[in-house]
């Protein structure tokens, strides 16, 4: 791709050839990630004997109105679809978790990182390591000891084991570490203290706006997984109370059901579950966006 | 609402964190007790909120131990529980406030990990329903179910269940604790019209006939494949041939300590050779190519238990019609090659039990009581674990051409005999042979010697303790 | 404030410890003890003898065997399932890693720009949004073993085979299509990673570098990649731990009841072996502490060999000189 500037003529023609192969590779790319959710909305669309019938469809199906019926009926297996699935219920569970632990995990990750890059202090190498250590601590044997201990002290059907630990989020600080090492001018804050600025000010006034693009990707990030995360709620929550279930719970209730077997319900149960993801993801997109080119201007 | 609110404030206290942070003030003192204070703060909204949840879960355990209550720990998809609660509350006029069922986790397996997890917390439970594959783990562990004696029950109250039953609820050291308030038999359930077509099989006895052994099916699917030229195979999937398999052992899977093959060896013979005959379908169970395949005829039929057999939506059958009576009409079922039985829900008593009366005759009600059990039957087309009710109950099922498929489960019942050949091992052992008898067919294992030492670690792996040879 | 002006060192390090607190209070808290449950159990039995002391014995069966039947069946599961790890893993790292670098360098050209960036890089995010069961179940719809999976059916169609193709059964397109699904799942994820970093750029050593007549290829390989450098060794350690650690889709990718043998990778078999009605603690708990050593020394030889000398600093004041 070494292009020089001999020929002016010849480098746009170049430079556009460039632009359509890359802007049809980045659609095929799409397709490609957009065919498997589309064909879950459809089904979502269809009738529970059309997808069992004729398996994978592109074309939309008339039964959405009816799938959401029959989600919301009590009287569909007894109420099996009503006692595990209640979308209002599940989105504020959900949101609730994921909000809390998003703010927590993306505030603390920041205050740690910057802690550990612009200070030093005899610990300082220890606690860098010790961080990128938790990081690859295996989760699957270590979320019994975690949920025996909430038992313990009695945190069970409680959402706070499930909001605090998220204070500590190893990965998230590892990046942000490697994020302000890679473009945080340090000078900044040396010439706040000159200025007579506080150290949390300078934390929060100057570095965090720096950090604003790290900040929106980990934010997603963070509130995508807290969003998704079935393992943790379904332990902890051991009551299972409807009130307190959180929305992959609900669709995990409904799949794991052998016998709630319309599937046209149990995939509209997923869409709906994935819809406001969808949307603060895009949301917060548009964010990350309007960071960069902030960023542009300053720089 | 409660719960809401609760968090609402949590939030609030987390803001309240956040804005003090920010507003931290500029000389160095300041901000170091800015700091303290909002630890502080921090820490105060959460004790605020764990004091609420607190104060929340005291308020339900204290209605929750009220003397009177019965707590009946079931899972979410539990659908029978609701039914049984219903009939119970109906029948005896209690108060609703009763009898509260308690979900813990979504389905047999969830429930399995979580009720021991409940117990350990402060909860009230009374009664558990347990799934039958891990029904033997808990009436073997004292410190999740308790006998039935200890609310005035014993084994000789239950003369009329199915003695399979018995064998199940039964701990190791002879102690009984749970009973079942249904029996699950199944039969070979078949698409009547393409028997008809190919088999020229009229009547479900003369399909009986066709069935009737495992030498006899293996020749019927052979007949089968070729008569419709490739169209349909006898068998749906491998597993629902499985289930009526491993009800045919001679002695238990384990004896004295060490794992005992008996009669499973053969099964790798049979499945492999109905695969490489085209006489099972090979479709994946509880998966829409399940249902299609027997809709459209890829497979005649596949074994289905009672549970499966009934026409609400969702059910087995109902799927393998997509509930009209119309294509039910084209169906038909018969015993099949052996007795045997699939899965099924046992009620055992907790430990921490605190109303032994109530609990009492709860159980009374669906395990002990013909008559109660007689218009559950009615109400609900389960198969009860009476046989003296199932002996003379007759139904007669829209989705099965209005056949009376208990008069077939009866049958299938009387050749079932697992006297002494139950274990706590089962559930596991029975998984892993499963898994060995697909990777044998799938390929994984080159050969059947392959496939059952790989059993054998697994089972090996699975209880070290265990001699395998 | 003036005597933090005084005597700087000391007095700013103070902070350090202030700020990295309530990360280090909230783990210690939560963590510590199943932490230590975990090392506990590690030497202690299985099954029904999960209360005696062993030793190391759950370890030398993992990694050695034994002279009995089960602590040979434990070892070859276990070496079986490292296996396993390390191949998807590798196939899904290159992949992925490719996929994201190309996207990114791509969305972030200034000089060959396309069309609806800022749509592509919405969009290509969305997969990782779906759950992992969701995942799982709609690719076994599309790639199911029997002639009613959607990809089988539309090849039986066209004529192209006769008998479906078992896609999740065979050892290889089963891996194959794990590789597929975990790097559709998180190229985007990586991809936006790796963008903000770049973002993260000052645009004017850019500027600086077009001005020079530096070529494409010339600016991503001495100016991107270098800066770029902490966010790579981040995306490469965390994936490598990620890999490591697979566990929903191959735990999730089967037909049936039974977990794919191929797919069994080491998280599937700690999750297997005290997921289960006699829970082997014992046997879990060692071979957790064994895949957190490996991790542990894999992840700390590569960030070790990457970041000594490169002070962040000194790196953009070598940029600013020369520009």
């Amino acid at each position: 791709m070494a292009v020089s500037y001999a020929s002016n003529d010849r480098y746009k023609k170049n430079v556009a050839a460039h632009s359509i192969v890359r802007l049809i590779i980045c659609i095929i790319v799409t397709i490609i990630c957009l065919l498997p959710i589309y064909i879950l909305i459809v089904n979502a669309t269809r009738k529970s004997g059309d997808i069992i019938s004729n398996g994978v469809s592109l074309i939309p199906g008339t039964n959405l109105i009816q799938n959401f019926k029959n989600l919301h009926d009590e009287t569909i297996q007894n109420g099996s679809y009503t006692r595990a699935y209640n979308l209002l219920i599940g989105y504020r569970n959900s949101l609730i978790i994921a909000v809390c632990s998003t703010v927590l995990t993306v505030f603390f990750s920041a205050l740690t990182a910057y802690g550990l890059v612009v200070y030093d202090f005899k610990l300082k190498k220890f606690a860098t390591t010790f961080i990128l250590a938790m990081m690859m601590i295996p989760m699957q044997v270590v979320s019994t000891g975690f949920l025996q201990f909430m038992v313990k002290i009695g945190l069970q059907d409680n959402y706070l084991p499930l909001i605090l630990p998220s204070i500590a989020a190893p990965a998230v600080v590892f990046f942000m570490l490697q994020y302000m090492r890679s473009s945080f001018p340090l000078d900044i804050v040396e010439a706040a203290r000159i200025d007579g600025c506080g150290e949390f000010r300078t934390f929060m006034q100057i570095a965090l706006p720096i950090f604003q693009p790290a900040f929106a990707v980990q934010a997603i990030f963070a509130f995508v997984a807290s969003w998704n995360n079935y393992y943790n709620p379904s332990m902890l929550l051991v009551s299972g109370k409807l009130e307190q279930r959180t929305m992959p719970m609900m669709v995990a209730a409904i799949l794991g059901n052998d016998k709630l077997t319309d599937y046209g319900v149990n995939y509209l149960a997923v869409a709906l579950s994935i819809v406001p993801v969808v949307i603060i993801y895009l949301c917060l997109s548009k964010f990350i966006i309007r960071g960069v080119t902030l960023g542009a201007v300053k720089g | 609402m409660k719960n809401f609110k609760k968090n609402i404030a949590l939030l609030s206290a987390l803001a309240l964190a956040g804005t003090m942070l920010a507003g931290c003030g500029s000389t160095d003192d300041t901000t170091a007790d800015d700091s303290a204070e909002t630890t502080a703060a921090a820490e105060g909204g959460d004790d605020a909120s764990t004091d609420d949840a607190a104060d929340d879960s005291a308020d339900a355990t204290a209605s929750g131990d009220e003397e009177g209550v019965l707590s009946i720990l079931a899972w979410n998809g539990n659908s029978d529980i609701v039914n049984m609660v219903d009939c119970f509350l109906e029948s005896t006029g209690y108060d609703e406030s009763k009898v509260q069922i308690v979900a813990v986790g979504d389905n047999g397996e969830g429930a399995r990990d979580g009720y021991s997890q409940y117990l350990l917390g402060d909860g009230d439970a009374d009664i558990m329903i347990m799934d039958s594959d891990w029904t033997q783990q808990y009436v073997n562990d004292d410190s999740l179910t308790a006998a039935y004696e200890t609310i005035g029950l014993s084994k000789d109250d239950f003369t009329e269940a199915f003695s399979y039953t018995l064998s199940v609820g039964t701990s190791e050291s002879g102690v009984f604790k749970a009973a079942s308030f249904q029996a699950t038999p199944g039969g070979f359930v078949y698409r009547a019209d393409l028997a008809e077509q190919y088999l020229g099989v009229t009547s479900p006895e003369e399909m009986q006939e066709k069935v009737k052994d495992w030498d006899t099916f293996q020749a019927t699917g052979v007949e089968l494949y070729e008569a419709s030229g490739g169209a349909t195979s006898l068998q749906a999937t491998e597993g629902g041939l499985w289930q009526v398999f491993q009800s045919n052992r001679t002695q238990p899977w384990v004896v004295d300590g060490a794992l005992v093959m008996d009669t499973a060896e053969e099964f790798y013979d049979i499945a492999m050779a109905m695969q490489e005959n085209h006489s099972l379908a090979g479709v994946p169970q509880w998966d829409a190519a399940w249902y299609a395949a027997v809709l459209d005829g890829t497979a005649l039929g596949d074994f289905v238990p009672t549970w499966g057999l009934t026409t609400s939506e969702g059910s087995i059958l109902y799927n393998f019609t997509d509930g009209s009576e119309e294509n039910g009409a084209n169906m038909a079922i018969c015993e099949g090659p052996t007795g045997w039985y699939w899965g099924g829900s046992y009620l055992a008593v907790s430990t921490k039990c605190n109303d032994a009366s109530l609990a009492k005759e709860f159980i009374e009600f669906f395990c002990k009581n013909a008559d109660t059990m007689k218009t559950y039957a009615e109400k609900t087309g389960d198969f009860v674990n009476n046989t003296t009710v199932m002996s003379t109950l007759t139904t007669s099922n829209p989705l099965l051409n209005g056949q009376n498929h208990y008069e077939i489960l009866t049958k299938v019942m009387a050749n079932l005999d697992l006297e002494g050949k139950v274990t706590k091992y089962d559930s596991i052992i029975k998984s892993h042979f499963n898994d060995s008898v697909n990777g044998y067919l799938d390929g994984t294992y080159a050969t059947k010697e392959d496939a059952i030492n790989a059993f054998k670690d697994a089972v090996a792996a699975s209880y070290p303790e265990l001699i395998v040879e | 404030m003036q005597v933090a002006r005084n005597k700087q060192k000391v007095s700013y390090a103070k902070y350090g410890y202030i700020f990295i607190a309530p990360f280090f209070i909230a783990y210690a808290f939560f963590m510590i003890y199943p932490l230590i449950n975990t090392i506990i159990l590690s030497f202690k039995g299985n099954g029904s003898t999960v209360d005696d002391w062993v030793g190391f014995q759950n370890f030398q069966y993992l990694l050695f065997g034994g002279e009995t039947r089960a602590a040979d069946a434990i070892h070859s599961k276990f070496v079986s399932s490292l296996g396993n790890t390390v191949i998807l893993w590798a196939g899904n790292f290159v992949v992925q890693i490719l996929l994201s670098l190309l996207f990114a360098v791509w969305f972030s050209d200034n000089r060959i720009k396309v069309k609806g960036t800022g749509f592509f890089k919405v969009v290509m995010y969305l997969p990782n949004i779906i759950t992992a069961t969701s995942v799982a179940a709609m690719f076994l719809m599309l790639f199911g073993n029997s002639k009613y999976g959607a990809i089988n059916s539309l090849l039986l169609n066209l004529g192209w085979i006769s008998e479906p193709l078992k896609f999740v059964n065979n050892v290889w397109s089963s891996r194959v299509l794990v590789m597929l699904i975990q790097s559709w799942m998180w190229f985007g994820n990586t991809m936006i990673l790796l963008l903000s970093g770049i973002y993260g750029i000052d645009a004017s050593i850019y500027e600086a570098a077009e001005i020079d007549g530096s070529s494409g290829a010339n600016t991503f390989f001495r100016i991107t990649m270098p800066i770029l450098k902490p966010i790579f060794i981040y995306v490469v350690i965390t994936s490598m731990i990620g890999g490591l650690q697979m566990f929903d889709i191959p735990y999730l990718l089967h037909e049936g009841t039974t977990i794919r043998p191929s797919l069994e990778t080491t998280a599937v078999f700690i999750y297997g072996q005290f997921h289960q009605q006699s829970p082997n603690y014992g046997y879990s708990a060692a071979a957790s502490v064994i895949l957190f050593v490996i991790t542990a020394v894999l992840g700390l030889i590569i960030y070790k060999t990457n970041t000594e000398p490169s002070a962040p600093r000194a790196k953009k004041h070598k940029f600013e000189t020369r520009r």
